[in-house]
């Protein structure tokens, strides 16, 4: 009889699973899920690196000054501000923040997260951006005084770092249960799983309409997508590639919002290589490039063709600048012109072209080699796991890449990636450009206190920056999201940070 | 010495071997973990102090001694990117992983058996066909593109099941489904054979000729000799399960070592990698380990 019971056995343990399965439970109203692709790994704020904890920290913590939807810093934890000298910034507090375990916020908890990022031996990702400040001094409970050792303009926006408790801020497990005054407090953390946050009661901004937020970590692209459709993410932001979004559309419970996004995608040049530092090779290569063929074959038709890295909603937006439309007959003339002509085999000379393993920067890259091989210019694709192409590009060690810069709102990034100083790893000028006129702009840009002055010269800068075509500027792709109709209020910020959930609520 | 017990003691040097193998690799893949933990804004001083902090500025061969000497401490450092102990890290995964594996072999086991005696017992006919037919169509199929099929089948259009994530049993089928069917389809194979091999043998035509019922035969005499070959391969197998648990916890949001060894890898997370590959090297070889010991279970000739 052994056999039979064998078999048996076999068929009631899989009715037994299939009698487990039950179908999706009915939605909480009170609950909302987010569906994330990466772990965030860290959610202290002084420590975070990575996107999927950054735009997390501003549900959980306050900052002094926050950035709105448009990217333009508003009043958070400070009401109000003065700058009595170009190196001082005055910051009076908002009085009845409480931390989550019931502590209110002083000036001294400003000062204790300050100072803790600046101390070198603590290792926080922020310390190269505070090492304008000369010192952080708290004349009383509610004043802060920042005084830098020199003048920056971009200074506000990196105030926007959450402020942590300093009565908590040396716990071993800080970490494991973080403490802010943001308007959700933590809940539950299953690393690689999920992370619960609570609606905080008392929140100096009053209670959010949520009870829960809970990020689901699916870091599967189709999984994601499906579980979505199927009503399991009720929220899906940063992650939908243009083409799932006629795939979401499908799902009736679902609104799928597409607006105009600010992130910049771009095909870099070593400007060190023999033959890219030719800038007739570099215009060429620009005006071989299709972006509206690209745009509308990977894209669907939802991204912007971009001329230079501020998005036309940034105030310091250049735009007159050199623009370089698709006229492969004159990119061929301008690879003659430059001494590449074709040769017998039907090409003018071989170039690599790195990018990640990222699916859409892989047929991206396909996409633009058709591009230049149409123009008589061989490219070899070589795609690395992140960690290798992302050493390389730090190193100069490529021909071209393309990557893309996210939520850029504040302009001196300009002179973080075009300056000549800017090379890594003082900054992200890969392709060791060098413009003597570029580097003064950008330097006076830093220390004019003159908003007018400060966008002429920015925009004079960007202006050379194109000229010189540093970098072929591709599009900004336009931000997709996708919310379950039961909710309302969501609203997309540039840097794809989570902040607006603090206003959504259930659908009337 | 017993032999199980020389073959305890030659786990070591293969658990070291795995170790060493996976260190210098790991070191020497291009991408720098301190470039990437403070991010593109760091100074170089900023970068040389954490990676002095870190221990990353010695030469590979002090490194490595270092990792040896906390090794024998039962110390695998802290993990770069969670600033946590490795063995915490690892710690909170490993159930997820075990549950999933264990899950897989289950069903690879249920499956695999009654269909492989099945199919030896009906050789040449239809059931027989049918086992090898789909064993060759189980193996063949990656679990990259089974799972999201078996996903859009029983999630999707049917709505029986979760998509993906830990929540209750019914969460566990899919990935299990998913993870178990190669070893299942390899299995079938394996038993099959291994059943035709022993129901030409003479004692068994003796045990049928006495009148014992054909169950018994079956299930008494001739299973349990055929079994052995069954149970190494699926020692054997156990690796691939671990690997290819990586994926399918991808692709299935499952929380475990799989998962959490690709982050670590991603961020050039020495330390958490190098756990990881331990935790799943210890779980190859205690297997295989647990296999040899099996042996002497199943048959008494092999005790030594």
């Amino acid at each position: 009889m052994r056999l039979p019971r064998l078999l048996l056995l076999s068929v009631a343990v899989c009715t037994l699973l299939g009698a487990a399965c039950s179908g999706d439970k009915p939605a909480d109203p009170g609950t909302l899920v987010v569906g994330l692709e990466a772990n965030p790994t860290n959610l202290d704020p002084r420590l975070a690196t990575g996107a999927a904890a950054v735009r997390i920290l501003p549900l959980l913590f306050n900052s002094l000054l926050r950035l709105d939807p448009a990217g333009e810093p508003t009043p958070e934890l400070a009401l109000s501000w003065e700058t009595p000298s170009p190196t001082t910034y005055v910051f009076h507090l908002r009085r009845g923040v409480r931390f989550h375990d019931g502590r209110e916020l002083t000036s001294a908890d400003v000062r204790y997260s300050y100072d803790w990022m600046r101390e070198p031996g603590n290792h926080s990702p922020n310390q190269g951006a505070l090492a304008v400040v000369a010192a952080i001094e708290t004349p009383d409970a509610q004043t802060v005084r920042f005084v830098l050792k020199e003048p920056f303009a971009s200074f506000l926006q990196n105030l926007t770092l959450g402020i942590v408790p300093a009565h908590r801020g040396e716990a071993q497990d800080f970490v494991d249960a973080p403490v802010g005054s943001g308007p959700f407090r933590w809940g539950e953390w299953r690393p690689g799983e999920r992370l619960v946050l609570l609606a905080f009661d008392d929140a100096w901004e009053g209670r959010p309409h949520l009870d829960r937020v809970v990020f689901r970590i699916v870091a599967n692209e189709t999984t994601r997508l499906l579980e979505t459709r199927r009503g399991r993410i009720d929220l899906l932001w940063n992650n939908i590639p243009p083409y799932a979004a006629p795939f979401l559309r499908e799902a009736p419970q679902l609104a799928v919002t597409t607006r105009p996004g600010i992130t910049y995608q771009y095909l870099g040049f070593n400007l060190q290589d023999a033959t890219l530092k030719e800038p007739l090779v570099r215009r060429a290569i620009a005006h071989a490039v299709d972006r509206d063929r690209i745009i509308k074959a990977l894209f669907l038709g939802l991204a912007r063709p971009a001329a230079t890295l501020l998005a036309p909603e940034n105030w310091a937006h250049a735009g007159e600048v050199a623009s370089y439309p698709h006229d492969p007959a004159l990119a061929r003339r301008l690879l003659d012109q430059a001494g590449y002509p074709v040769r017998p085999d039907g090409s003018r000379f071989a170039l690599s072209y790195k990018t990640s393993t990222d699916r859409q920067g892989i047929e991206m890259a396909d996409l633009v080699s058709e591009d230049l091989a149409a123009v008589g210019i061989r490219v070899e694709r070589r795609s690395f796991e992140w960690g290798t192409f992302y050493g390389d590009i730090k190193a100069g060690n490529f021909q071209l890449y393309s990557l893309r810069w996210v939520g850029i709102t504040d302009p001196d990034t300009l002179h973080y990636i075009f300056h000549s100083a800017s090379v890594p790893p003082a900054g992200a000028n890969r392709g060791r450009y060098a413009n003597a006129e570029v580097d003064r702009l950008l330097d006076a840009s830093r220390s004019e206190s003159d908003p007018v002055a400060r966008r002429a010269q920015l925009i004079a800068a960007q202006r050379l920056i194109a000229a010189d075509c540093v970098y072929v500027s591709l599009w900004y792709p336009d931000d997709i999201f996708a919310l379950a109709r039961r909710f309302e209020g969501f609203e997309p910020y540039p840097g794809g940070q989570y902040t607006s959930l603090k206003q959504v609520r259930a659908a009337r | 010495m017993t032999g199980l017990g020389r073959r305890l003691l030659l786990l070591i040097p293969t658990v070291l071997g795995v170790l060493t193998l996976v260190f210098f690799l790991v070191h020497l893949i291009p991408g720098d973990p301190v470039e990437l933990m403070l991010g593109e804004t760091a100074s170089r001083a900023d970068l040389g102090q954490l990676r002095a902090d870190l221990g990353l500025d010695r030469p590979l061969s002090e490194q490595y001694a270092r990792f040896l000497g906390g090794l024998v401490r039962g110390d695998l450092g802290r993990s770069f990117y969670y600033r946590k102990p490795v063995l915490a890290v690892i710690g909170g995964a490993l159930p997820a992983t075990a549950l999933l594996a264990a899950a897989a072999m289950a069903v690879a086991v249920l499956v695999a058996l009654p269909l492989g005696i099945l199919a030896a017992i009906r050789r040449d006919r239809l059931p027989d066909r049918l086992a090898l037919f789909g064993s060759l169509v189980g193996v063949s199929m990656p679990n990259f593109w089974l799972g999201p099929m078996l996903i859009i089948l029983f999630s999707f259009r049917l709505g029986w099941l979760p998509v993906s994530g830990r929540e209750g049993a019914a969460s566990l089928v899919l990935p299990a489904l998913t993870l178990g069917t190669a070893l299942s389809a390899i299995l079938v194979r394996m038993t099959r054979a291994s059943m035709l091999d022993v129901l030409g043998e003479d004692y068994l035509r003796t045990a049928r000729a006495k009148g014992v019922r054909p169950v018994t035969v079956i299930a008494r005499h001739a299973l349990r000799n055929a079994l052995l070959p069954v149970v190494t391969i699926i020692g054997l197998q156990f690796g691939a399960l671990l690997s290819g648990a990586v994926i399918t916890e991808n692709v299935f949001a499952w929380p475990g070592v799989g998962t959490l060894l690709i982050q670590a890898i991603t961020a050039r997370d020495y330390p958490l990698v190098q756990g990881c590959v331990l935790v799943i090297a210890l779980c190859y070889v205690v297997v295989n380990f647990l296999t040899d010991s099996l042996y002497a279970l199943i048959d008494p000739r092999v005790r030594t």
